[in-house]
């Protein structure tokens, strides 16, 4: 063992258990959520309750909705993966969130709540409409919101998937299922080409979020929201507990980081020193090289080596190092077996520097400058706040709070509820580079390997399923409201606008659920083979749906100068603005992802052309009719 | 709990002055409400813009110096266990927002009756 005696055991059979149980009690309480909140739809207007919940949302419902809805899947894998990799610069990075609450439902609630009762509005883009009289605002709106949040909607069911592929690892039943399907889907056209735990997992995710989201609707979305909020602030608070109880503290932690420098990627041959087969290594397992170091094979975890020949060229390998991690993992070494490591590729910024875990910019692979510049730092800060802000899924539950006392008290509880999950979660991040090294083969999978790891050391392995399902919940609660989001588009402001004004409570009603279930269907074929670049999608639509809403919105609810066409073209020079930042970065760099323009994200130049865009065109024009502008600004 | 909000001789002085304005502007008095609504939204801004300023400034000045010598982490690097920077740039502004957040939501604003619905109510066709 080490001078640093953090314990290393790998996940045991029940902790898998333990989750299946407590993702099995999950799923039942969500079901009996959404039958309740089914039961709560009779004798109320059908649209207004299934996507507004009739306006009555109470303190405790409205707080954990909105920051169960903010806390995607992306808090509980993306970021958590981010802090392993980069360490403390982390912290930085998400410090916008201390202000956040504020800023975000300050600038809104209060309004777009009183602007959308006043105008009987049930969605964002039926709002815009009705604030300037002009249907062509609505549609617009319309599209960008379906256009946008359907690529959300597509990262969040990967996303629930993988998490949840993750939880069930080692469960017989599973493992049997897992196979079965494996056989039965090969050769198949599209389903064929998914891997077979991530077609169960998949299949089995959307079904749940489907059901309950078509079934409850708006009330069903909010209290599952509060579940999951609860399960989100338990799962952050014992985990962090566990994880400062087994690195000995927060001092020794750091003290720890401080002489930790860099792992290095490069391409390894694997020679034999024993009969053992090749064909037995895994992605995962470490093997000493002929230096003594130690290195850990990378790849996509789900695929498997399989007969490898002497001398077999590996081209991802992780080498260590810092000198105690490599005494750490020295009991997990694959006998039999030693690496030759050939063409290393040190860090772009930080390889060797002790020390750099915990300064910023922080380590990168491959940005000279670090993870995080000053001008990054700066945008972030920028962006968690307005982007967030202008995010319809946010907006439509700002339209729901029943009275400004909710309201108020709401903005303490999401305050205190950010802080309780996003610094924890920088602290206990920080430590897992301690606890479990070399988890840059897979860092989105640390969060789930945490949680199963602290636990099997505390001796609670039954723990590990209430743990994994925070993000879990993260994810499903991100879905569900997303899910209605796009629905609400098609059956609210295109189908009962725009085609059919007429409809009957029944047909909106058949229409709704069907809807739903066709969007979430569409989402699951597309997200079989998901796109390559999937997380650049989720920033490119956050960023899109921020650029398009963010300044039109703002100055809708508090600028009565503002006119219809000043609406139209913010929001479409918002889009187009992402569009041509993401363009840019495509053509510079040749893959998919967005250009800093001097350093600042697409979101910062959005927000410039946007206001200016708006401000201009609605200067050029004659004042918007009196009579409009009393009946939202006159109260 | 916030104050209600109140008629004044100077709310009704705003209205006319407002009224008064040329065509080129909206022209229009602006409700109470809306005007309560305006300046928290002003405070909030402003107080974004000092809790950005202050992270910047810290976190630009301190986050990029060095923590570690040849002996190991330099003496004073650390603070509560964190480092030094975190926790004067970010750790103590974050306690400071939310204390700020806490006086702004429960002491400065105020409770505003929202608008009973006075155009369609939810489930019916829009007005087009």
């Amino acid at each position: 063992m080490t001078d640093l005696d953090f314990p290393l055991l790998a996940v045991g059979e029940m902790a898998a258990n333990s989750a299946l149980i407590s993702f099995a009690i999950y799923i039942a309480l969500v079901f009996v959520i959404a039958g309740l909140a089914n039961r709560m739809q009779k004798g109320k207007s059908f649209v207004g309750e299934y996507f507004l919940g009739s306006r009555g949302i109470g303190l405790w419902a409205f707080a954990l909705t909105y920051a169960a809805t903010a806390a995607s899947g992306g808090s509980f894998m993306g970021f958590p993966a981010l802090i392993y990799t980069h360490g403390w610069s982390l912290a930085w990075w998400i410090s916008g969130y201390m202000i956040v609450p504020l800023v975000a439902l300050g600038l809104f609630a209060k309004r777009i709540n009183q602007v959308g009762r006043i105008a009987g509005a049930i969605t964002v883009p039926e709002l815009l409409r009705r604030r300037f009289g002009n249907p062509y605002v609505g549609y617009v709106a319309t599209a960008l919101v379906v256009f946008f949040m359907f690529f959300y909607l597509l990262a969040q069911f990967k996303a629930g998937a993988e998490i949840m592929a993750t939880l069930m690892d080692g469960v017989p039943v599973y493992e049997a299922a897992t196979a079965w399907i494996g056989r039965t889907t090969e050769g198949l056209f599209w389903i064929g080409n998914a891997s077979p735990d991530y077609l169960l997992c998949l299949v089995i995710f959307a079904v749940a979020v489907i059901v309950y989201t078509a079934y409850g609707g708006f009330r069903a979305v909010v209290w599952t929201d509060v579940m999951q909020g609860i399960v989100m602030g338990i799962g952050v608070v014992i985990l962090l507990i566990l994880t400062l109880n087994q690195v000995g503290g927060l001092q020794k932690a750091t003290e720890a980081l401080a002489e930790m420098t860099p792992p290095e990627f490069a391409t390894a041959i694997i020679h034999p020193t024993s009969d053992r087969p090749a064909s037995e290594l895994r992605v995962g397992n470490w093997i000493e090289t002929k230096s003594g170091r130690a290195a850990r094979i990378a790849g996509d975890p789900s695929a498997t080596i399989s007969g490898i020949p002497a001398g077999a060229i590996l081209n991802e390998v992780l080498l260590s190092t810092t000198p105690s991690e490599t005494e750490r993992v020295r009991e997990l070494i694959e006998p039999g077996f030693v690496a030759e490591m050939i063409a290393l590729q040190p860090y772009a910024h930080g390889a060797g520097e002790k020390g750099v875990y915990l300064t910023a910019p922080g380590p990168s692979k491959d940005k000279p400058l670090g993870f995080l510049p000053v001008a990054l730092a700066m945008s972030f800060f920028i962006f968690w706040n307005f982007s967030g802000a202008g995010q319809p899924s946010y907006m439509v539950r700002q339209m729901a709070f029943r009275d400004t006392q909710v309201l108020r008290r709401s903005i303490v509880l999401v305050a205190l509820f950010f802080s309780l999950i996003y610094f924890p979660l920088v602290i206990i991040f920080t430590s897992a580079r301690i606890l479990l090294p070399g988890m840059e083969v897979h860092p989105d999978r640390i969060m789930p390997e945490m949680a199963a790891h602290v636990t099997e050391i505390a001796g609670v392995p039954w723990l590990a399923g209430l743990l994994v399902a925070a993000p879990f919940a993260a994810v499903m609660s991100s879905v569900d409201s997303f899910l209605l989001l796009v629905s609400s588009g098609v059956v609210r402001d295109i189908y009962q606008d725009a085609i059919n004004p007429n409809a009957s409570e029944q047909r909106m009603r058949k229409l709704s659920h069907a809807v739903t279930v066709i969007v979430g269907f569409l989402a699951v074929l597309v997200v079989l083979n998901p796109p390559e670049y999937l997380q650049t999608l989720i920033v490119f639509a956050s960023g899109g749906l921020g650029a398009s809403f963010l300044m039109p919105v703002v100055l809708a609810l508090y600028w009565p100068r503002m006119t219809a066409d000043a609406a139209l073209f913010g929001m479409i020079s918002g889009a187009l603005t992402i569009l041509a930042l993401y363009f840019a970065g495509y053509l510079l760099d040749g893959s998919f992802g967005e250009y800093n323009l001097m350093g600042l994200h697409p979101i910062v130049w959005s927000i410039f052309v946007t206001a200016s865009v708006i401000f201009s065109v609605s200067m050029s024009q004659q004042p918007p009719d009196r009579s409009l502008v009393e009946k939202y600004f006159g109260r | 709990m916030a104050p209600e909000e109140s008629h004044s001789p100077r709310c009704e002085e705003r209205k006319e002055k407002l009224s008064a304005e040329p065509e080129t502007s909206v022209a229009i008095a602006l409700g109470r409400s809306f005007r309560q609504s305006r300046l928290e939204m002003w405070l909030m801004l402003g107080a974004w813009v000092v809790f950005f300023v202050v992270v910047t400034g810290i976190c630009g000045t301190l986050a990029f110096q060095p923590v570690v010598n040849e002996e190991g982490l330099i003496p004073g690097a650390t603070l509560w266990g964190m480092p030094r920077w975190v926790v004067l740039g970010i750790a103590i502004p974050w306690l400071a927002g939310n204390a700020f957040i806490i006086w702004f939501a429960l002491g400065f604003m105020k409770d505003t009756p929202l608008a009973n619905e006075t155009a369609d109510s939810p489930g019916t066709p829009s007005d087009r």
